[in-house]
């Protein structure tokens, strides 16, 4: 049996377009931009903790992460991965504002952070009513590396989790990255 | 005058506000910081008073319910927003409490003017 269950066609999967579909609504508001960020569900998998650590080793961009809670508890992790260049060209386009190399990189950091925030939450709240939890974003970090050091939520190797992967994209200012949610099941 | 405490530790969103606050009324007088013991500071101990706190939900050391629940007895409690872009609230994992009112981030002119009407009016 395979590790990875695919559940493009199920309830999750629509809702998770549907919650893009609000991100997109949501960045366009934040950010000002003529054109808003266009996003592509690639696909919602149940997969294992051996699984999704090796799904997510390969991946060592700049991430932007929060916690996911389900109630009080922790019981997932969302990021948005986008490399260095993109990052700039995002944050620049956002503040508006003629700033140095410097300057710009000191406010990377939370403007990411505020836009990762939107973009989670927006898709916490439709991915809620159809896993019947409620679930709810902490405050957003930065991370170095990759979303594979999954143990400071206290995941077990027998747990599995659901994962939520996405490609974003602003033709406009030439952007794009990707966004990862996962919830333990 | 109207005197505003501006609450959120994201810089930018801080900023952001405060400049929307400015150009819907040019008279409020914002006190901008980015973490709840700064907050606190000024209210505990420079003792200064705000008509209206606007605080956002997630941040370090406390969220904005905890936050507006320690400055409470120096604020009236009527006119406290609450900004937030988690789903905790759509969700029904937190609600806000009577008399507060609640922005769902990205903020935008339109939804802080509201938050003024709010304050205005629970001032009245």
């Amino acid at each position: 049996m395979s590790a990875v269950k695919t559940l493009d066609q199920t309830e999750s999967y629509q809702a998770f377009v549907n919650g893009l579909a609000v991100a997109s609504k949501q960045l366009q508001e934040l950010t000002g931009f003529d054109e808003s960020f266009a996003f592509a569900a690639r696909s919602v998998h149940q997969i294992g903790l051996n699984d999704l650590r090796t799904h997510f080793h390969s991946k060592q961009d700049q991430i932007y992460v929060l916690d996911i809670h389900d109630d009080q508890n922790i019981s997932g992790t969302a990021g948005i991965v986008i490399n260095p260049i993109n990052t700039r060209r995002l944050v620049s386009a956002i503040l508006q504002e003629e700033l140095s190399a410097e300057e710009l990189d000191q406010q990377i950091s939370d403007v990411i952070g505020e836009l990762s925030n939107i973009l989670i939450n927006s898709c916490l709240v439709s991915l809620s009513q159809a896993l019947e939890r409620r679930l709810s974003g902490g405050v957003p970090y930065t991370k170095a590396s990759g979303l594979d050091q999954l143990e400071h939520w206290g995941c077990q190797p027998h747990h599995s989790f659901i994962l939520f992967e996405a490609s974003f994209s602003n033709q406009e200012k030439l952007i794009q990255g990707d966004l990862h949610i996962v919830v333990g099941l | 005058m109207t005197k505003v405490l501006l609450v959120d530790d994201s810089k930018f969103s801080c900023r952001r506000a405060e400049e929307m606050l400015l150009s819907l009324d040019p008279s409020l007088e914002i006190s901008a910081v980015n973490l709840p013991s700064e907050a606190q500071q000024l209210v505990f101990e420079q003792g200064r008073k705000f008509d209206l706190a606007i605080l956002d939900f997630n941040m370090p050391e406390m969220n904005g319910l905890e936050l507006a629940a320690s400055l409470q007895s120096h604020l009236s409690y009527g006119r406290i927003v609450i900004l937030t872009a988690t789903s905790a609230f759509a969700t029904h994992s937190q609600s806000i409490p009577e008399g507060m009112h609640l922005i769902q981030k990205p903020i935008s002119p339109e939804k802080l003017k509201a938050a003024l009407s709010f304050a205005a009016k629970e001032s009245a």
